[in-house]
């Protein structure tokens, strides 16, 4: 189950797994984020196509705005899903 | 071919069916960086057979197996009448992909990227992906 905290005001933590049954409610509850932000991946261990697709909606709303969307120590896993689809080369990445 | 387990076509069954998969992987002696890759492959196609063929009642076999000590091999086999093979999809343009910012359809490519072989085929209105990971320490597993 993927669960998300609100660590400081512009950053929030993700933990656990982020798989297809979670996108509506990581959706919701990142709905908040409405300026540039950092989500710490560090206790996150798996996320999937979906749960990509989620960050990538936030990104996008938020790069339409000016504001960035910054992703900080991602584990090995959660870096080659970025890595393999690229998506490396839009986030910035905070190793 | 092992009977697996089945599960319902719904996203609600990924909890079970992870835990199903960590089950085997403790009886396969599997560990490390392939049980994500094996993970995120089995849900991208589970999800895909939920959402091509919709209007399937019936359940969702998934089974691993290690037929010796360098491979895993896991098969997903769905009733469909009209066949999706999922194998004759073009290769993404994956830079130009990730330029656009398309949010979807990055499912089969990270399995093609995960899976040392990915395979289709269609008998008697069942179809079955059957994806094989060869096992290397390099690879972490």
């Amino acid at each position: 189950m993927l669960k998300i905290h609100r660590v400081a005001d512009n950053e929030w933590k993700l933990s656990g797994r982020f798989d297809a049954s979670q996108t509506e409610k990581a959706s919701a509850e990142l709905s908040q984020l409405q300026e540039s932000a950092t989500l710490d991946l560090e206790e996150l261990d798996y996320i999937s196509s979906m749960g990509l697709s989620v960050l990538v909606n936030i990104y996008k709303r938020l790069n339409e705005k000016g504001h960035a969307l910054r992703l900080s120590n991602p584990n090995s896993h959660v870096r080659d899903v970025f890595r393999y689809t690229r998506l490396d080369q839009v986030f910035q990445i905070i190793e | 071919m092992k009977t697996g387990r089945k599960f319902k076509r719904t996203p609600d069954e990924l909890k079970a069916i992870f835990h199903y998969l960590e089950n085997q992987y403790s009886e396969l002696g599997l560990s490390g960086k392939c049980k994500s890759e094996i993970d995120l492959s089995v849900e991208e196609i589970f999800m895909n057979m939920v959402r091509h063929n919709s209007g399937s009642r019936h359940d969702i076999e998934i089974s691993l197996v290690r037929p010796g000590p360098g491979r895993v091999v896991i098969h997903l086999r769905d009733h469909e009448n009209v066949p999706f093979d999922l194998t004759k999809l073009e290769e993404l343009d994956v830079d130009a992909h990730a330029e656009k910012l398309h949010p979807g359809g990055l499912g089969i490519h990270l399995v093609r990227r995960m899976m040392d072989e990915v395979k289709f085929e269609h008998r008697n209105g069942i179809s079955r992906i059957t994806l094989v990971k060869h096992i290397t320490e390099e690879k972490e597993c």
